[in-house]
């Protein structure tokens, strides 16, 4: 008996409510999806939209609790807010089933929120004596504002880009073709044509111009495939750590002959989201600061993606393995696998670096923190002095795996910055 | 491992046992073990130093030799095992066998690893010596090739590096015949790299001229085969001065002539992106790869081969065998998708065309070879290592035989994707480090049926593993045939993995089924078996068969050197008999029994030439100075519609035949793809071309030419033109595929119509008469696709032409949305003296719209059982019968499409994720059951929702089109089905009554495109040349290349005979999509529009 009573009292801990200020099933529900994502092999692009419907279906029905957090209604495109409660409800658990609902609605393994929302209910009725009225009452709730947030979110482009032609290749200088072991066709060209959060083509943010292709000796493009290069063949231990620690390609091949296998990893929004779950943990960060974190930081990622995806489609540019080939090694691979789309700029680099602004300003400072998010698949923890130093170490990562050319990185990390800091300041009256 | 191994044995027992009881009256009865006395095993388990991610050939099995090494006259048989103890067993009679191994001291060194061995009599002493290939092992000397020369004493000695063939490559397999002409025996070994990585890749480089090139791996590590001459009975290696030096995954190799000069070539099948050799010796110990000058495409994943006459031609035809299986879940569950882009990049840099499945090629007698394995039903046979081909029922006739099966299904794909993911992270969180074993305990293991393939002739075969008692499940590698019991039928001896060896006793002599003759070659004294003879059989009842007597064929084995020549029921047959060095002998009226011995002392004739007669045709092309070829804009229609059959931006060219210029010498128009001009070439007087600038097409360039018909449409007396805009290209602007009306001047100068570009359609068909006899043409135009929305009905329309405009009548028809349509013509069906118009298309039935005095009947009149994909109709009196008759062109029979009746191909067109996108799901019946032919990747991309239904392959893998839709989905969508794409004659009875009659097989062999009616022998009666095929197929499917042009001899009552191209001259091979006939210099021409090819124009002979 006795033995099991700590067991209990961690229970408690992670236990609902705002009484106890704590907003660890919000953690809870976006390390879900985190797995179910990666389960699903969503791609990145892709994987930052899943990840913001659900953190806002969530968001809006804890600003009807409390007014400490402002609804996004009529501050996002297209958005008008939901609908008032009818009944009483308990908001955390209505908050929980929008994100599962509105989740299940964008994943493919439906199943395992399912499983998710079956375990949680649980928990909650042994914790509210099975008050199975109150928890019908707010899964109903959470149902209808999830159906809000859907037929929104059904307008955001996403069905329509389906139907446009998949990429198709160009002849000109150094256009972006595909890559090895794969060789899969360019993911998610016409992602650029989805609808933005927060900006319209006037104001979004657009990333410094790519130095001029050439093939020239002399030219910088070739003198920073050449750094590339060199520093790829004289990569040390602890670089190579690093390129893998963040690689955060949601599915590696491995090509062996007949034998391929993958290997499914978080993708770079999954990574930041376990990052932020951390942070909460460790800061004791209420439910109301901890979906305003989640909900900043998944729309600050969406519009990264976004942003990077209208560049990366503009300006299409080859990888280094596709130029090093041509001009220097005919034979020389990545140290990590190059992913399907052209280079410029670092997507990891935008969104770290947005992710980064996002936390530093929405937890509390300083906050030095070590990271322990690749131990699944067998990568020793990080520390790291602040978010920043983390999104740096995440953008130089690419040059140490030998996919990025470091203007890339550079311009990538000032396009991530202006992103967090536009929503930061759209956003102020939300941050109370 | 013991249990296993007695698992394996019990599944054996029940397998002896079941078929023991029943198999006596078929063809082949698989013997027990213990009956054998031949225990053998290959027994390949994986452990954790020695699997398949350590060498990833670790399962490719073993090989299989039979030979007298003994010389009582009776064949014994060699096994190879890949890990531990090869045996040799002791052939004792009565299909008894006695393990001789140890003390013949072959075991070939256990601990290292084996693959191929052949038997050959290395020293022409009479005695039979075995060449046995290593590989997988680090250490180079534990790869060293062993020759177990014959001691003549039941001993052999390991003398490889006496003969200089200790060859340390990672060895697949050895093979000897006489390369370099001298008469005796060379070598060539077939080997691989050793690296493993990325089999699949193509990294691009700047050469030294600073053009894009394939990276390749030029270091000496690289390389893999490896070529010996012999000289004076030593080996010495010429690999480099042969010029066959390569990095391929080499799998197997055929040593034999492939283009008829006598000389010996060498196939070589390549696994993964490389793509097969063809070296053809060009004497001097020189050899150079021209596979593309004789093949049109290959397979990808290339196995094992085999090289004999299958149409009993006297051309030896090709087999190669890859590894797509043969039923439905098993394809879906283990085929990646194709991917477009990486195809094309193997095209451009030097890959070839490669597909996924077995390749039959026929061979054309002219230097040709035409891929019919969709024909020949023999595409796809699953994991096919050995295949042999021979007459295993004495009827005359060879068939094939195809072992396969793999141990571990490492394609599968929910393994692949998703298995390995979570056992590896189960791994790492269980620090469990050992995990090789337990990743690839996984994978799963399915043992297969092996594929027996009866030939009744005329290249039909039909699977009959069960009915031949060859249906047994298994992981099948190297097999050999040999008259093991002596009584005049081929034994089939096979080696497996993890399970016995089978021994396949022929049962046709004892059950009375077929004689055959029984030989053994003595040959020259540097090759004393013979190899590379010629036997020619010609029976009573007129059936000829050609063998060549080459026992190094198939995978890692070697066959039995006594050949047998099934003769059917005959009681005996003539024999001619061709040594490699081209001498003869004729034996007449041999009788079955006792085996013959020729040899070569008695070869007193030399070479007798065959009277050559000049073809019919003549190829004209370069004397007349047309070097016209049309070129595409590269507009990838699958990159919107990834479900599509084909493209149809590759419709191209059109051809129209006229005097433009009024000198009354037939000018001919080619009609260009989008952003190409049409161009005009003017006949001269001294019979050659020229072409002529036409700002007006120049104009018009954005547009694709779809078709194009001669038309006086201002009346002024001069052949103008009106041209249908075709393609695919712009998916949703209507106004991209006008109906253009261009005007001549009278000097060959023309000018667009200010009536121009009134109607749009996508369209690939003109037909023009004058319907209601006003004087004012109608004029027939057939929409072909709806752009980006495959599977929606286009317009089709009928015009009059009204002064100089058109005026749109099609809704006085039943017209408009009558199909997707590629064909039409105006004849008199009925004999009223009023055009009917017949009209067919993709998924259409051939219809006819009858002509009721000046006005087409609203409903058309369709032939029974006739929905195809029709390519073109033509009418004539084919009979002589006064009234005219129907010659249609289908997809025909070597496609991966085919629909019968019973077996229908399906559609179903719907927006079914109300997305916006036209979805199109072909279903094919696989045996008795129709599965959409999209694999899940595919259809996921076309209709994502259908994610969340099919989270794993395997759920999408035994999905049906029910399974898959709704009721009310299916409810609501357009339904197609195909149920005839046989290319026949409607031949006319009279009284609106039609027969079908099929063309000859060899017209089935392609997409029928282009028909011309002529008499060629003047005989009276009409006949037919046609061509075809289609190159914009998906890639999964493959090219329609197999077409090579056709001449059809008519015998007057709609029935046909067939030619040969070499006799005929017809040779119109590549991706023929006109044809028309011209007068140049007075003469009957046909002029040949190719997509992406010079324009073929070829003469009729006056003989």
């Amino acid at each position: 008996m006795i033995k099991s009573l700590p067991v209990f009292l961690g229970f408690l801990i992670i236990s609902f409510g705002a009484k106890a200020g704590k907003g660890n099933y919000l953690v809870r529900c976006n390390l879900k999806l985190v797995d179910i994502i990666m389960e699903d092999l969503f791609t990145p692009a892709v994987a930052s939209r899943v990840k913001v419907y659900p953190n806002i279906a969530a968001y809006e029905i804890l600003c009807k609790s409390d007014k400490r957090i402002l609804s996004l209604g009529n501050r996002l495109n297209q958005f008008d807010g939901i609908s008032n409660p009818k009944t009483k409800i308990d908001y955390s658990l209505s908050a929980l089933f929008a994100f599962t609902t509105v989740g299940k609605k964008l994943v493919y393994s439906e199943y395992m929120f399912t499983d998710f929302e079956k375990s949680e209910s649980l928990k909650w009725l042994k914790l509210h004596k099975n008050d199975t009225t109150l928890l019908k009452h707010s899964i109903e709730y959470a149902q209808t504002v999830a159906q809000e947030v859907i037929v929104w979110m059904k307008k955001d482009n996403y069905d329509f880009t389906r139907t446009l032609s998949r990429y198709v290749l160009t002849d000109t200088a150094g256009a972006w073709i595909p890559t090895g072991p794969g060789y899969a066709n360019a993911l998610e060209p016409n992602w650029p044509l989805m609808r933005s959060f927060v900006f319209d083509s006037i104001n979004m943010v657009k990333a410094i111009p790519n130095v001029k292709y050439s093939e020239d000796k002399n030219s910088q493009y070739y003198k920073n495939a050449m750094a590339l290069y060199k520093q790829s063949i004289n990569l040390d231990t602890s670089k190579r750590l690093i390129a893998w620690y963040w690689d955060n390609n949601p599915n590696i091949l491995k090509s062996d002959g007949h034998v391929n296998y993958f290997i499914h990893k978080v993708s770079p929004c999954g990574h930041w989201i376990r990052i932020a779950a951390q942070a909460i943990k460790n800061k004791n960060m209420d439910e109301y600061k901890t979906a305003e974190v989640f909900t900043l930081l998944s729309i600050s990622i969406y519009e990264a993606f976004l942003s990077c995806w209208i560049e990366k489609y503009q300006s299409n540019a080859l990888r280094p393995e596709t130029y090093i080939n041509r001009l220097i090694s005919p034979q020389w691979k990545s140290y990590i696998e190059t992913p399907p789309f052209p280079e410029y700029t670092s997507g990891h680099s935008v969104i770290s670096s947005a992710s980064a602004t996002i936390l530093t300003a929405l937890i509390p400072q300083p906050y030095a923190f070590t990271d322990s998010s690749e131990m699944y698949i067998n990568l020793p923890p990080r520390k790291f002095k602040s978010f920043r130093d983390a999104s740096n170490e995440a953008s130089i990562s690419r040059f140490y795996g030998g996919i990025h050319f470091m203007p890339s990185l550079t311009n990538g990390i000032i396009q991530g910055k202006e992103i967090g800091n536009f929503i930061l300041k759209r956003f102020k009256n939300t941050q109370k | 491992m013991k249990e296993i191994k007695f698992g394996f044995f019990i599944f054996i027992l029940a397998l002896l046992k079941s078929g023991e009881n029943f198999a006596q009256n078929k063809l082949f009865s698989l013997l027990s073990p213990d009956s054998t006395g031949l225990k053998f095993q290959n027994i390949v388990l994986d452990d954790k130093e020695v699997n398949v991610l350590e060498y990833l050939y670790f399962y490719n099995g073993g090989g299989v030799s039979i030979g007298d090494v003994n010389n009582d006259g009776l064949p014994d048989i060699y096994f190879v095992s890949n890990r531990y103890e090869c045996k040799l067993y002791l052939n004792k009679g009565n299909l008894k066998f006695e393990d001789i191994t140890k003390k013949a001291g072959v075991r070939g060194e256990p601990g290292t690893f084996k693959t191929g061995v052949v038997m050959v009599d290395i020293n022409n002493d009479g005695w039979m010596d075995i060449y046995l290939c290593r590989s997988a092992s680090k250490d180079p000397n534990l790869r060293r090739n062993i020759l177990y020369v014959n001691n003549k004493d039941g001993t052999f000695t390991n003398k490889a590096k006496e003969y200089g063939i200790d060859d340390d490559g990672y060895g697949t397999c050895g093979y000897f015949n006489d390369m370099d002409g001298d008469g005796d025996l060379d070598l060539f070994i077939v080997n691989h790299p050793y690296n493993f990585v990325e089999t699949d890749g193509v990294h691009l480089t700047y050469n030294k001229s600073r053009v894009l090139v394939a990276a390749k791996d030029t270091s000496q590590r690289g390389e893999s085969d490896r070529y010996y001459e012999n000289v004076n009975g030593k080996y010495l290696d010429r690999t480099y001065s042969a010029g066959l030096r390569t990095r391929s995954f080499g799998l197997s190799a055929i040593l034999q002539d492939f283009n008829g000069d006598g000389k010996t070539d060498i196939y070589q099948a390549n696994d993964f992106l490389e793509p097969d050799y063809l070296f053809i010796n060009q004497g001097n110990n020189k050899f150079v790869n021209e596979f593309d000058k004789y093949f049109k495409h290959g397979s990808y994943f290339s196995m094992g081969t085999d090289y004999a006459d299958l149409n009993n031609d006297g051309h030896s035809d090709l087999i190669v065998t890859d590894m797509l299986p043969t039923d439905n879940k098993r394809r879906k569950q283990l085929q990646r998708p194709s991917n477009y882009d990486q195809f094309d990049k193997q095209v451009k840099y030097g890959f070839g065309y490669q597909y996924l499945k077995n390749v039959v090629q026929v061979n054309n007698g002219n230097g040709s070879y035409s891929d019919l394995s969709y024909y020949t039903g023999m595409a796809f046979t699953d994991w096919s290592w050995a295949v042999l081909i021979n007459d295993f029922d004495n009827d005359g006739l060879k068939d094939v035989y195809i072992a396969n099966g793999m141990p571990r299904d490492i394609h599968d794909l929910d393994y692949v994707r998703f298995r390995t993911d979570s056992i590896k992270k189960a791994m790492i969180k269980a620090k469990d480090a050992s995990g090789v074993l337990k990743v690839l305990s996984a994978i799963p293991t399915v043992r297969i049926q092996k594929h027996y393939f009866k030939n009744y002739g005329g290249l039909n075969f039909r699977k009959e593993s069960v009915e031949s008692g060859l249906e047994h499940f298994a992981w099948s590698f190297g097999a050999a045939y040999g008259d093991l019991d002596g009584d005049g039928d081929l034994e089939i001896v096979v080696n497996n993995s993890n399970d016995f060896a089978y021994i396949y006793k022929n049962n046709t002599v004892e059950k009375n089924a077929g004689n055959s003759i029984q030989i053994q070659l003595l040959g020259p004294p540097k090759n004393n078996l013979g190899i590379g003879t010629k036997i020619e059989s010609k029976t009573a009842d007129g059936v000829k068969t050609t063998t060549v007597f080459n026992p190094m064929k198939g995978y890692l084995s070697s066959h039995d050197k006594t050949i047998v020549i099934g003769i059917g029921k005959n009681t005996s047959t003539d024999l001619v008999i061709t040594w490699p060095d081209g001498k003869k002998q004729i034996l007449d009226k041999v009788m079955p029994g006792k085996k013959i011995l020729v040899s070569v002392d008695n070869a007193n004739l030399g070479e007798i030439k065959a009277e050559i007669s000049k073809p019919l045709f003549e190829d004209i092309t370069t004397k007349l100075k047309v070097n016209h070829k049309p070129r595409e804009n590269e507009y990838i229609d699958f990159k919107l519609e990834p479900l599509l059959p084909h493209r149809f931006s590759l419709l191209g060219p059109c051809l129209s035949v006229g005097d433009f210029n009024g000198d009354k010498l037939e000018d001919f128009f080619v009609g260009g793809a989008k952003d190409q001009p049409a161009v005009m070439f003017f006949q001269n007087p001294d019979s050659t071309f020229s072409e002529k600038k036409q700002p007006a097409f120049d104009a018009d360039k954005q547009f694709e030419d779809g078709a194009a018909s001669i038309l006086d449409i201002d009346k002024d007396g001069d052949n103008d033109l009106i041209v249908c805009s075709g393609g695919n290209e712009y998916p949703k602007q209507d106004s991209k595929y006008p109906i253009r009306l261009y005007l001549n001047d009278g000097k060959g100068n023309f000018s667009t119509s200010k009536f121009s570009g009134r109607f749009f359609t996508s369209a690939n068909t003109i037909a023009i008469s004058d319907m209601d006899k006003d004087g004012n043409p109608e004029i027939f135009i057939g929409g072909r696709v709806v752009p980006g929305h495959y599977g929606l009905i286009p317009k089709s329309y009928l015009f009059t032409l009204i002064g100089d405009s058109l005026l749109d009548i099609t809704s006085t028809t039943g017209l408009s949305k009558i199909g997707m349509v590629t064909t039409g013509t105006w004849t008199d069906l009925n004999g009223d003296g009023w055009l009917d118009l017949a009209i067919a298309g993709e998924w259409m039935p051939v219809s006819i719209f009858y002509n009721e005095k000046g006005k087409l009947l609203k409903e058309p009149v369709t032939m029974e059982n006739s929905k195809g994909w029709w390519n073109k109709l033509v009418s004539a009196d084919i009979d002589k019968d006064g009234d005219m008759d129907l010659v249609a062109g289908n997809m025909g029979l070597n496609s991966r499409y085919r629909g019968t009746k019973e077996r229908p191909i399906t559609m179903v067109v719907s927006d079914f994720d109300n997305n916006g996108s036209t979805d199109c799901m072909i279903s094919l019946f696989i045996r008795d059951k129709s599965y959409p032919i999209g694999l899940r990747d595919n259809v996921l991309e076309q209709m994502p929702y259908l994610r969340k239904k099919f989270l794993r392959y395997i759920s999408y893998s035994n999905a049906t089109i029910e399974d898959i839709f709704t009721p009310e989905q299916l409810e609501k969508a357009t339904k197609f089905s195909a149920d005839n794409l046989v290319s026949s004659v409607f031949r006319n009875e009279g009284n609106g009554k039609f027969k079908e009659l099929y063309l000859p097989a060899e017209a089935q062999f392609f997409p029928v495109n282009a028909i011309q009616v002529t008499d060629v022998n003047k005989d009276g009666f009409s006949d037919l040349v046609m061509a075809g095929n289609n190159y914009s197929t998906e890639v999964e499917t493959g090219r329609n290349d197999a077409g090579i042009g056709l001449l059809l001899l008519g015998s007057g009552d709609g029935n046909f005979k067939t030619t040969t191209t070499s006799s005929s001259g017809f040779f119109v091979s590549g991706d023929v999509k006109s044809m028309e006939s011209i007068k140049i210099n007075n003469q009957n021409c046909f002029i040949v529009g190719k997509n992406k090819e010079v324009i073929q124009i070829l003469k009729q002979r006056n003989n």
